[in-house]
């Protein structure tokens, strides 16, 4: 909680920690982000060069299952980057201070930090009432997150519920929940959608702040393209069946045990962006698809309202028979040219270096 | 009455991810060949990272079987493991990080003189050299 003067380079070799830590700590942060290999150098340079950054990490109504995920980041985990490079002043679950002191230690580092910290919200805001129906110390996370906003570097929605209002927003939403950005309009806001959030997204996008001083570049929704500009099928290990019409028709047809593509079981992949089919769960054991169940579009805005998770797509309320056909000629055209595409994306993300 | 006396056979079926190469083995070797002119012709490092691209293990089998085994093996430990190995073609490295779980963290193919990894940074060799004269400065005291 105190103003950091030393670099983190400096910090982490007073350690003993040298600066290979930093350049593989920035290979793991560059491979889930798909930023150019050849730029880890610099981002290990720029990193060390930086100072720990102040996060302030609030719970509002949420059920825990995004720190759940994120704690479980294995490329870098997100203990390396909590204890080496951040100073996380406030986090309800983690922290070792309680009741009055946790709100003390919250308060002063907002005063320490004013204009420079970064917020982390997981939670929907509950807005009917007056935002009474989530409260912490005697005070509603309406009122809670307009004060922590006010002095805000940066905020980064973790999850479904802080981006789009997820689980607590579906109908009848009977609590008026919304996402962070529908409350604060007037600060640099990046969404990390999912239920549960891919936890290599926060180290990445921490990482890329800290090291180039600004959060990365988003889609229309706020997302950060590096995770979020392919959908699932888009990258799918199963789209190779999908393009030879094989598909599995119930959970325990032949089709399911030879691991066809789950679109008929209302896999969601078609029109879901996020970074699953790649960089998969629980480091790189496993994925939804993976184990047999179609995607449930978690990452995308009112999932838990679009009909059911197990009607296919055609029947379904997720857009056009159109755009599904768009989506499946995009893929195509990636699966065929899948090198010129992610050449793209990394001359985005370098400013064509 | 046990688990074991109640008849359940449970039959996992294939493996569901293909272990077949899917032919993203083979346009990567044609991007390391590209890369290994570059630099044969005096270029820069080239890099190419292998976790963000949906190899199978068929993939990564026919990479490995490709690319062989060369001179040069090491073992880093900074922040967890992180093994080099040159492959037969000079010049060529394979690189695995690990984290402090030994979990995988990142694959990368390097094409260059030396991986990044195993050089020393100016910074830290600064921080040595200091260390360094402090030790001989310790030594010649102690041995009056």
């Amino acid at each position: 909680m105190k103003e950091h003067d030393l670099t983190l380079g400096e910090e982490l070799r007073r350690q003993g920690i040298s600066r290979r830590s930093f350049l593989k700590f920035c290979a793991g942060v560059a491979s889930s982000m798909a930023i150019p290999a050849a730029m880890v150098p610099a981002m290990a340079d720029s990193l060390a060069q930086a100072r720990r950054q102040s996060v302030i990490w609030m719970a509002y109504q949420e059920c825990t299952g995004c720190i759940e995920s994120l704690t479980r980041s294995f490329a870098p985990t997100v203990e390396n980057l909590i204890f080496n490079f951040v100073s996380l002043d406030f986090q309800h679950a983690l922290q070792a201070a309680s009741g009055d002191r946790a709100v003390e230690a919250l308060k002063t580092a907002m005063k320490e930090n004013w204009g420079k910290y970064l917020v982390l919200v997981d939670g929907s805001i509950p807005l009917k009432d007056d935002g009474i129906y989530s409260v912490s110390h005697g005070q509603t996370h309406l009122e809670s997150v307009r004060e922590l906003a006010e002095g805000a570097a940066a905020i980064v929605s973790i999850g479904t519920c802080a981006s789009f209002g997820g689980v607590g927003a579906a109908r009848p939403n009977p609590t008026g929940a919304v996402g962070i950005d529908q409350i604060i309009t007037d600060k640099p806001i990046l969404n990390v959608p999912g239920c549960p959030p891919m936890p290599e997204v926060m180290t990445g996008v921490l990482t890329s702040f800290l090291a180039f001083g600004a959060l990365p570049e988003v889609d229309s929704l706020k997302r950060p393209r590096a995770f979020f500009a392919d959908t699932i099928h888009d990258r799918c290990y199963r789209r190779a069946f999908y393009d030879r019409g094989l598909f599995a028709d119930s959970f325990d047809d032949e089709g399911a045990r030879k691991g066809y593509c789950l679109y008929r079981l209302g896999c969601k992949g078609p029109v879901t962006h996020n970074a699953c089919a790649t960089l998969k769960f629980n480091g790189g054991v496993s994925w939804p698809i993976q184990s047999g169940h179609g995607c449930l579009g978690c990452s995308e805005p009112n999932f838990w309202d679009k009909e059911s998770f197990y009607k296919p797509l055609s029947a379904g309320q997720w857009g056009s028979a159109e755009g599904i056909a768009m989506a499946a000629a995009a893929g195509v055209a990636l699966g065929a040219a899948s090198a010129v595409m992610s050449r793209r994306n990394q001359d985005k993300i370098s400013g064509g270096k | 009455m046990s688990l074991k006396d109640i008849p359940v056979h449970f039959d996992p079926g294939p493996e569901p991810d293909g272990s077949a190469p899917t032919g993203m083995a083979l346009a990567l070797l044609q991007e390391v060949a590209d890369h290994l002119r570059t630099v044969a012709d005096g270029g820069e490092r080239q890099i190419v990272e292998l976790g963000n691209l949906p190899l199978s293990d068929g993939d990564f089998r026919l990479l490995e079987e490709k690319l062989g085994r060369g001179e040069v093996e090491a073992t880093i430990s900074a922040s967890g493991r992180t093994e080099v190995f040159e492959t037969a073609y000079t010049g060529v490295w394979w690189v695995k990080y690990f984290n402090e779980g030994d979990h995988p963290a990142a694959q990368q193919l390097e094409i260059g003189t030396v991986p990044m990894i195993l050089e020393a940074h100016p910074d830290d060799i600064q921080a040595s050299a200091e260390n360094f004269s402090r030790l001989f400065d310790e030594t010649v005291r102690n041995s009056h």
